[in-house]
């Protein structure tokens, strides 16, 4: 099921976490913890900070640095490039060597 | 010098291995309790920052010089793990953070708590007893964690406590609301041999939410005794003494149903346990290291390295280098395992948030209806804002106005640039500009409210299309978004667009994006020209911004920047009733974000124009400014816009809300004086203008 998770990524078909599991045919709250399992294995990353990652970059001394992340999403995960050479690979047990 | 204090990140603990530099430097670490073996943790660190260190309970903030000096080395499960002195039976209490499990070891233990740390650790420990029926028994409160991978301390503490100190019993307690993230530790906990008993914790939370779970049928479907429970109300906790007794006297029921692993590792499997059970700790189960190595952890690798002969270790390295996405296959079997039980025993009520923001989402996120509700709502937000936000925008004008007049009558006596200076430069410049909070006010309460109820992510979701057209995909998605908050974090967001292309491509695009502070000067010029239509001007100019946003992104997707599609999953909230507090705190940061540029920025280019205004001949037409806006009247007067007009546009380039502090120390009362010098058309060209402007210099600062 997390290979097809990947694979799907790797399409890019589904955008919505909602529109995911339907696809898999599991209930969303399976596939969040999917998709936190694959980011702690490292397979995919979450961009998603409500722009605290920007404001500790740059925004220090910006008045507005409170407000400016209207409408960015709470979790947007993408493909790693480990979670994209997975992706990659049909079967399992592939020889990195053959 | 190996590993040294400043390669460990913020949360990760390890042990003093030896101290570097001369000696006072030496001295004053080792006086500060830098030892040789003692723990210490990274809290908190800026990137080449002083590190704030926790050591012997304790926290001590660094220069980055001091901490490299520190090595470092990572601490044993021997070390980490001590058995405890414990009388009766041991009950090791697990969980994930945020189910309950300290409730119900308040609940169990009662007074009876000790508090410590673990072994070497900043990790705190908690342990306490009770008796149940003339027995006695100990409960360890493990750390919540979310598996039993080595990612965290808190999971290695943990696995090694179970694995080393053998307690009779693991109660592992779990949230009802949301079994699907916490049966994974289940999973993982089945594995290892001790007994597994569940507390169904928050049942009270599940039964709200109307998620029935038939706890029967979950003891089936796992095999092991689970206790329903609501700990916050003190409900079960009666049920899991007894449950805990029968498990201890083996009278329950207790046959595991633990995940298999998928038969196309089997044999991999069986391989591995072949060649690491010679040398396997004693205290380990080999089937359990086989699995974990197969699974990539690292701390056991690392075991395994150091106790095995170099030449099998190379086998067995070859062999998962070989199976090295293994853990795909491995978590993806306990999903499907978890999926089953969830199946077997979770009924959702077909009305749940779930259900009804389905219902919504069909609508809302289709292509044309939910781009239709996207551009209504938008419409809105206008419409709200000029209609609530400019009529009382109006009386305070007149007001600021009025108290300008009043100083030049007040203050007569005086130096007239002085009175000139308060009346039109401070009250004139800053005073208007401070007019117009009710505006962005409602702007902010309908933008926080269309936040706040989920809806925001669906407007995302929906111009992902458009994004995908420009070739724009995952990574440069997020800081075209952040762009209409700001442009200056969208342009240092794009630093997480690893490819080149695709960052120039985003880059060159965001300024396009309409900010907050662009919008906020929209809001305040555009009633001033079109009266009770400007929402419908500030509609036409947010989508002719964005149409042009569109085609240029086609454009320079077609001819110049033709890249790699990456694709991203986004995460769409359950629809809610808004938040009056979190709407409050939303309006509340950026009015106080303005009021701050305001008395900072906007009062000092205020102050500038009207000096420029007023000297040398303290009339405008003579003034510095007068010359200077002469020499640009054949490029205003193409716009059919007056000189004046067309400097207030250029003061925008400082931060976009000078064009009205300028605006206002040139005109005076703007609401009522422009109109008369500027045509509605030429109106609409000056906001046109405004819109797609050279972006603020903070941006371009940024851009650089």
């Amino acid at each position: 099921m997390i290979r097809k998770l990947l694979a799907l990524m790797a399409g890019g078909a589904p955008v919505a976490l909602t529109e995911l599991a339907q696809a898999l045919e599991v209930r969303p709250r399976e596939v969040e913890a999917m998709l936190r399992q694959l980011t702690e294995l490292g397979y995919l990353q979450d961009l998603a900070c409500k722009g605290d990652a920007n404001k500790a970059a740059g925004c220090s001394g910006c008045a507005a640095r409170n407000g400016c992340h209207v409408g960015a999403p709470q979790h947007l995960w993408t493909l790693t490039s480990k979670g994209r050479r997975a992706a990659r690979m049909k079967g399992r047990c592939v020889d990195p060597h053959a | 010098m190996g590993k040294s204090l400043v390669d460990l990140r913020p949360g990760e603990t390890g042990r003093v291995r030896g101290l570097e530099g001369g000696r006072n430097l030496i001295a004053r670490l080792a006086a500060l309790g830098f030892t040789i073996g003692a723990p210490v943790k990274v809290v908190r660190r800026n990137a080449r920052g002083p590190l704030l260190v926790g050591l012997r309970g304790t926290q001590i903030a660094l220069g980055y010089g001091e901490a490299a000096r520190i090595s470092i080395g990572h601490m044993t499960a021997e070390e980490r793990i001590v058995p405890l002195q414990t009388s009766g039976c041991t009950i090791a209490l697990t969980g994930q953070p945020n189910v309950g499990k300290s409730t119900v070891f308040n609940l169990l233990t009662g007074m009876s708590q000790h508090v410590g740390n673990w072994m070497g650790k900043t990790v705190e420990q908690k342990s306490g007893t009770f008796s149940y029926k003339q027995t006695p028994y100990t409960v360890i409160d493990l750390p919540g964690t979310y598996s039993l991978s080595a990612n965290s301390e808190e999971e290695l503490i943990a696995r090694d406590f179970i694995l080393r100190t053998k307690p009779s019993l693991v109660v592992a307690v779990v949230d009802a609301a949301t079994l699907e993230r916490n049966l994974y530790l289940v999973a993982e906990l089945l594995l290892l041999r001790t007994p597994v008993l569940l507390a169904l914790n928050m049942m009270d939370v599940a039964e709200k939410e109307r998620i029935k779970v038939e706890y029967k049928v979950l003891e089936t479907a796992l095999g092991i005794p689970v206790v329903p429970m609501a700990a916050s109300h003190g409900r079960g906790i009666e049920e899991l003494k007894a449950a805990i007794e029968s498990m201890i006297n083996h009278t329950a029921d207790y046959h595991p149903k633990s995940p298999a692993i998928l038969p196309v590792h089997k044999a991999e499997l069986e391989n591995l346990q072949q060649m690491v059970a010679e040398y396997v700790p004693e205290v380990y189960p080999t089937d359990w290291v086989a699995l974990k190595l197969l699974e990539g952890d690292e701390e056991l690798s690392a075991l395994m390295q150091k106790r095995m002969p170099a030449e099998n270790w190379k086998a067995v390295g070859a062999l998962l280098y070989q199976h090295e996405d293994a853990v795909l296959d491995i978590a993806g079997a306990r999903y499907q395992w978890i999926g089953r039980m969830i199946r077997a025993a979770v009924v959702e009520p077909p009305l749940s948030r779930m259900g009804r923001t389905s219902r919504l989402d069909h609508f809302l996120t289709h292509p044309p209806w939910g781009t239709l509700a996207l551009v209504l709502l938008l419409g809105g937000v206008f419409f709200l804002t000029f209609s609530i936000g400019g009529p009382i925008q109006a009386l305070l004008s007149n007001l600021v106005h009025r108290l300008g007049d009043a100083v030049r009558v007040w203050m007569g006596g005086s130096p007239s640039w002085i009175v000139e200076l308060l009346a039109g430069g401070v009250l004139g410049g800053l005073g208007m500009v401070l007019t117009f909070l009710p505006i962005l006010a409602v702007f902010y309460v309908a933008l926080g409210l269309l936040e706040d109820t989920g809806y925001m992510a669906r407007a995302a979701y929906l111009t992902d299309r458009i994004m995908h057209m420009m070739g724009l995909h995952g990574k440069s998605f997020l800081p075209i978004l952040l762009g209409f908050g700001c442009n200056v974090p969208a342009v240092l967001g794009t630093r997480i667009v690893e490819s080149k292309k695709a960052r120039i491509q985003t880059i060159l695009l965001v300024p396009f994006v309409p900010c907050s502070a662009r919008m906020a000067v929209v809001a305040i010029l555009a009633p001033i020209f079109f009266g009770s239509s400007a929402f419908l001007v500030t509609w036409g100019l947010v989508g002719g911004n964005l149409a042009i946003l569109v085609v240029l992104g086609l454009l320079l997707h077609r001819f110049a920047f033709e890249d790699e599609h990456v694709a991203f999953i986004m995460e769409l909230p359950l629809y809610h009733l808004p938040n009056v507090k979190t709407i409050g705190i939303y309006v509340w940061q950026n009015l106080v974000g303005f009021l701050r540029k305001a008395g900072s920025i906007i009062l000092i280019a205020s102050l500038i124009v009207w000096a420029l205004s007023y000297f040398p001949t303290g009339h405008i037409t003579t003034s510095y400014l007068g010359i200077f806006g002469k020499w640009l009247q054949p490029v205003s007067r193409l716009m059919g816009l007056p000189w004046q007009v067309f400097v207030g546009l250029l003061a925008s380039f400082a931060a976009k809300e000078n064009t009205v502090a300028t605006l206002s120390v040139l005109y005076g009362n703007v609401s009522t004086a422009l109109p008369l010098v500027v045509s509605a058309a030429a109106g609409l060209g000056l906001l046109a203008f405004q819109m797609l402007f050279v972006p603020c210099v903070g941006t371009i600062a940024a851009i650089r």
